[in-house]
Order: structure tokens, then C-alpha cells, then sequence
């Protein structure tokens, strides 16, 4: 026991020394990350970078196969080696340069300067124990405490995310799909990290639970004072959570701003294509405006543009040249090469 | 009646479980005519997939009557079922489980053929005209000819669910139940699959149940819509009257909670305490009473009746009935 503790105290001064300040809570630099096989290597993310300053919220917004879910797994070095291989690039989460730490340290950061909320809630508990051990699991790997006071932490996160305490004792399956997500939000949270990263928290969940999980989420996230990343496929959960929007296509961000500039001022037109394509509560249109086509094999990406082929704008220029990134402003962004045309601009539905 | 294609009444499932029993399907009644849509909608366990197939007869109702086009189903005898399913088709939600692996797309589309007599020729003959008659439906859902030989697993989510609409559109049924055929699709290939099922409506006159638990979605498609909890039907009216004046306070909270894109400056929020309760043993009281904002006393006394309260706007609520006194 007492080695343990030395250990850990040990590594946390390590990790102190490796720590360089900085006003970003994470900030991600030229990430490649690809899943090499024998057959064929498949091109999951290729050369992102974006900054998450401190307290506010990011929302990766793409479809399946964008690359979203692989990109975050880099951030806490999980993403499955092999086939997955962190090509290049410069992770920094809270001032620790992730790629050069060992793999103990790793272990400090995990949980405690970042955790992560899965988006199954039926898959992502462990069966066989119960809710209560699986809290404190994380609260004992990172503070000095008996079973006795991490248990009773734990029983306090329940509380915390609207659960009954004395439920602590029970198993996962005794729980309904809006309470094991409230389960997992405890786990993520029960360490206080810095940065959390939420991949698709609520698609698993009906509407009026979906509505619930969010308020939490807002609610801890405020109290705790950490940064969020949200990976999920929905505008609207974005629009009702996020600060700052980045657009995922083929493994690349193709657009990058404030809520307000994506939503607002949409650049890109696949964020236009998929504003479009979706059905609107407050506007019945005779017609969906779907995007044509399907997001290219990641293992096949063609030269240029990755959405030239179903972009409706796309010249032979998109085609061959790698995207003009274009700056409309400090904060917002967008890969597009017809912005070299001064002149050209998309038009998005009209929404009344 | 007769105009209707479907009508449904009381129509009731329940499943026998160690537990007791479990009220899937709690007198639920609607009528449907020719061309038109009717949206189903309600969260996980509320019975909407449970009511889509009972009147296939897909599930053996517990109690009451399903006439299709006019004629009583819930006691016809296996073989004349089975001339009527001609008529009454079904998507399905998954299209990764639902469609046999080990069959070919063009098996896939021809299997409805094995069951009834479309195809006239023999021999050889036979097997082209089956060809064309894949082909075809092949090209009317939007599936490439090179895609003839190709097995399910080669297909994303999208191809494979207009797998499952030619299987459905193949015996050129009148009826098609379509449950939740979007929710497991990303949204931009959501939105092709719905403009499918519009065009094939529009040029087919087909008359369609759409189950679903995505308020936007039914908005954009159906002509009228029935909100379930519970296995009830607790509120159902034409689309613009439901959005513009939903009366339920299930459906308002289900309204509120929808994630809009948008930048709104003001949430409204009416959110819902608490989770949807068992569907056994349901005490007799309104259904939505533990979850409601605006629970009162006579509310707990019997289960409210779905009453109109406007040219085809229904209702099931004590609170609405009072402020109409």
C-alpha cells in the first residue's frame, strides 16, 4: 500500500516537471492517425489541428466513418495499436505533450486530467460490478483514500447525477439505458478532470431522457469548471451544448468556428448539405435536399478535395489540389478550394 | 368505412410474462385512408413497433378489430392471411439484421416470388423474367445493376434499407408499415432514403404507417400523426394542428425536448422528470400521471378516454377536458 502511494506521488511529480502552461485546455496539432493492415491502410484522420481553450465546449460534428471517435481516442493515447498508428502530429492535453508520456503516467492522466463518456450505455459497464465499485474504481486509482471514502464518493456522484445513492450496490443491468448513462457520466466525472469528451453521450436515449442527460451534462460541467469536447452526428444537441463547432468529413475538419459562424454563416457546402438534408421541426419543406452520394472509403480517399465528388460547387481545380483553407475570420475556417474565387459563396436553404 | 383502407379498433396486445402481464397495446384505435400517412410516434417500450405489426398480424392481437379494406383480419385463417400480406408489407428498422446474410441482393428481391404467383412464364423464360422483374425494382429504389450479385455486408446502411423497401415493394402491396426505416442511417443518407419512400408514395399511391420516434421526421412525412405512451394513443391530430397546437402535455414535453440546429436564444424547456414506467401492472390511472407537470387529482381516477376536441384532433387528458368545459 504505502509503495503505491509513493509511486504514484512519484509520477505525479514526473508529470509536473513534463507540464508546460498553457491557456489551452487541449490543443491538437497536424494529427494523422491511421489503421495500417496487411490488405489495405485505412486513412481515419488526416492532419487535424484545432484549440479547446480552457471552460468551453467543442462539438466534432460528422457522419459514421468521419473520423471523429478515432480522433478523440488520440487524445488519451487509446486508439488500438495495432492496426491503429498515430502517424504525426502534437497532442497537448492541459500542458502534458500526450505522445511523449510513459505509459504509468498515462495512467495518472486518464480519468484525472481527461476522461471520457462512452455512447453505449449498455456495452461501456462492466456486467459483473456493481455501479458503485466501478465509481470508486477510478476514484482510488487517483487519490489517496480508503475503500470506505471512495465508496462513500461514490455514493455521492449518484446523487450528484440524479440517482439514488442506495442503488450503489446494484448492477448495471438493473438500470434503465437514461440511468446507466447518468452511471457513466458518473464515473467520468468522478475524478473532477479537466477535459471531458463526451462521444455521441445520448444517441443511444429516447428524446425526453436525451433532454435530461444534456441538462446534466451543462450543469456538471459548469460546476466543475472543465473543458467538453461532444462528438456527436446531431446539429441540434450541438446547438444546444457547444461553444465552438468543428465539421468532421473523410478524417479531415473541413470547417472550423464559433457556433455562430457555422450555424449562422455556414461556409462549407457539406456543412451546408447536411443543414439541408436534415427534416426541420419548425419548417415543412415539400422536399429533402439530401447530399448526393456517399462519404468516400476511407482507405481509398481521392486526390483533392475528399468531397468534391458529391459536392455540388466542385471544379476540376477541387479535384486535383489538396482544399484552400480559407480564414473568414479569426475563429472561423473552412477547407474549401472554390474560396479562391473572391466572388463565390453557398446558399443554404432559407429557414424562415 | 368504406373508404378507409385500414381502420383499427381497440386494438389490444398484451404479453404474458412471469411478472404479469405487459399492456403493449392498450386499446389503440385509428382509421387510415388510401395515399396517406399516418405517423406513430413515441419513445422505446411505448408500443409503437408492437402496434405496426399486430395489425400485419405479425403479432397475434390480444383483442379487438383490424378491417383492411374492409374486411375483418383478426380471425382469417392462415392461407387467406396469407393472400392478404399481398397487400400489407413491412420495412424494417435494421437494415444489418434484417436482411439474410447469406442471400444475394438480387435473392433477396426475388424471395417474395417464391410465396406468390407474379412471375407467368416457366423454364427458362422464367428465370429471365425474374431478372427483369429485379431489375427493375432494383432500379426504382435507386440500386445500381452491378449490385445484382452482391451480398449485404458489401452495402452501407443506406443500400441496404432500400434492400428492404424493394423486398417490401416487390408484390406491389397497397399497405406498407414502415418501422423506423431511417433511425439506424446518418442524416445525409436519411434524407434520400425519405425522398424515396415520398416518390414512391406519390407515383404508387401507397398508404403508409410510420413508426418512428423522431418528431422531425414525421413532421416532414406524415399527413397525420398518433403520439403513443404507454400503449396508448395519447393525442393525435393533423400535422400542422399537432406542431401548431399540441393539447397532450407528453407531446408538448416531447416538442420541447426535440435538440432543434439552431441558435435559440431562449430554451423552452418543459423537461420531463423521471423515466417511463413499467408497463405492468399499470394502476388505473392516467398513464403519464408520474411524469406530469400538471398531475391532479382526478387524474387518478381511471385512465382518461381519447375525446375530441377539435375537427380530428383527439385528445386523452382530464386537464384539457377541463379547460374545454
Amino acid at each position: 500500500m504505502f509503495k503505491k502511494q509513493q509511486n504514484r506521488v512519484r509520477i505525479a511529480k514526473a508529470l509536473e516537471t513534463k507540464r508546460t502552461s498553457t491557456p489551452y485546455a487541449v490543443s491538437v496539432e497536424d494529427l494523422t492517425v491511421h489503421y495500417v493492415t496487411s490488405k489495405e491502410t485505412v486513412k481515419a484522420v488526416n492532419g487535424i489541428s484545432f484549440k479547446l481553450p480552457k471552460k468551453r465546449t467543442l462539438g466534432i460534428v460528422g457522419e459514421t466513418g468521419a473520423g471523429k471517435t478515432t480522433a478523440m481516442l488520440s487524445l488519451m493515447n487509446m486508439v488500438p495499436d495495432p492496426p491503429g498508428k498515430i502517424i504525426s502530429g502534437n497532442i497537448q492535453v492541459g500542458g502534458l505533450d500526450i505522445r511523449g508520456l510513459s505509459q504509468s503516467e498515462l495512467k495518472r492522466v486518464r480519468g484525472k486530467e481527461i476522461a471520457m463518456i462512452f455512447q453505449d450505455p449498455m456495452t461501456s459497464l462492466n456486467p459483473v460490478i456493481t455501479v458503485g465499485d466501478q465509481i470508486a474504481e477510478s476514484l482510488l486509482l487517483h487519490q489517496d483514500i480508503s475503500k470506505q471514502e471512495a465508496m462513500e464518493q461514490a455514493r455521492g456522484m449518484l446523487a450528484k447525477v440524479g440517482i439514488d445513492p442506495d442503488r450503489a450496490g446494484e448492477y448495471p443491468h438493473q438500470f434503465s439505458g437514461g440511468m446507466r448513462q447518468r452511471v457513466g457520466i458518473a464515473i467520468a466525472l468522478a475524478c473532477k478532470p479537466s477535459v471531458l469528451i463526451a462521444d455521441e453521450p445520448t444517441s443511444a436515449l429516447d428524446v425526453t431522457i436525451q433532454a435530461q442527460i444534456l441538462h446534466l451534462m451543462r450543469e456538471l460541467k459548469e460546476e466543475n469548471d472543465s473543458s467538453m469536447i461532444l462528438i456527436t452526428h446531431d446539429l441540434g444537441v450541438v446547438a444546444e451544448l457547444c461553444d465552438d463547432v468543428a465539421v468532421m468529413y473523410a478524417g479531415n475538419i473541413v470547417e472550423y468556428g464559433t457556433l455562430e459562424d457555422v450555424f449562422n454563416h455556414t461556409k462549407h457546402p457539406y456543412t451546408e448539405g447536411l443543414f439541408n438534408s436534415l427534416p426541420n421541426i419548425h419548417n415543412r419543406v415539400s422536399k429533402l435536399q439530401p447530399i448526393p452520394g456517399l462519404m468516400p472509403d476511407p482507405s481509398k480517399l481521392p486526390d483533392g478535395c475528399a468531397f468534391a465528388p458529391r459536392c455540388p460547387y466542385a471544379t476540376e481545380a477541387c479535384k486535383a489540389q489538396a482544399p484552400y483553407i480559407k480564414h473568414f475570420s479569426e475563429s472561423h475556417l473552412a477547407a474549401c478550394t472554390a474560396y479562391h474565387d473572391e466572388a463565390f459563396a453557398i446558399k443554404r436553404r432559407e429557414t424562415e | 368505412m368504406t373508404d378507409n383502407i385500414l381502420e383499427v379498433r381497440e386494438l389490444t396486445k398484451y404479453f404474458q410474462t412471469k411478472k404479469g402481464s405487459v399492456h403493449a397495446v392498450d386499446h389503440v384505435s385509428f382509421s387510415l385512408k388510401p395515399g396517406k400517412t399516418l405517423g406513430i410516434v413515441g419513445e422505446s417500450g411505448c408500443g409503437k413497433s408492437t402496434t405496426g405489426r399486430t395489425i400485419l398480424r405479425l403479432i397475434e392481437p390480444t383483442s379487438g378489430e383490424i378491417y383492411f379494406d374492409g374486411q375483418e383480419i383478426t380471425h382469417l385463417p392462415p392461407a387467406e392471411m396469407k393472400k392478404l400480406r399481398k397487400d400489407m408489407q413491412i420495412i424494417f428498422q435494421d437494415p444489418f439484421s434484417s436482411l439474410d446474410p447469406r442471400m444475394t441482393v438480387s435473392e433477396l428481391i426475388a424471395e417474395p416470388l417464391k410465396y406468390y404467383p407474379i412471375l407467368q412464364s416457366r423454364g427458362k423464360a422464367r428465370e429471365q423474367e425474374k431478372e427483369r422483374f429485379v431489375l427493375e425494382l432494383m432500379d426504382t429504389v435507386g440500386l445500381a445493376p452491378r449490385l445484382y450479385n452482391t451480398y449485404p455486408h458489401e452495402l452501407d446502411g443506406g443500400r441496404r434499407q432500400r434492400i428492404g423497401i424493394a423486398r417490401a415493394l416487390a408484390l406491389n402491396p397497397k399497405l406498407i408499415v414502415c418501422d423506423e426505416p431511417v433511425s439506424a442511417l446518418d442524416v445525409s443518407i436519411q434524407a434520400q432514403i425519405l425522398n424515396l419512400l415520398q416518390e414512391l408514395q406519390e407515383k404508387r399511391g401507397l398508404t403508409y404507417i410510420f413508426i418512428t420516434h423522431n418528431l422531425s421526421v414525421v413532421n416532414h412525412f406524415a399527413d397525420e400523426i398518433a403520439v403513443m405512451y404507454l400503449g396508448s394513443i395519447v393525442e393525435k391530430a393533423p400535422v400542422q394542428e399537432l406542431f401548431a397546437h399540441p393539447l397532450h402535455p407528453y407531446t408538448q414535453a416531447l416538442l420541447g425536448a426535440i435538440p432543434v440546429p439552431e441558435i435559440r436564444k431562449e430554451r423552452q424547456e418543459i423537461e420531463l422528470q423521471g423515466e417511463v414506467v413499467s408497463p405492468i401492472h399499470l394502476p388505473d390511472e392516467c398513464r403519464f400521471c408520474k411524469r406530469c407537470p400538471h398531475c391532479e387529482d382526478r387524474c387518478r381516477q381511471g385512465v382518461p378516454p381519447l375525446r375530441e376536441v377539435k375537427p380530428g384532433h383527439f385528445v386523452a387528458c382530464r386537464k384539457v377536458e377541463n379547460e374545454q368545459e
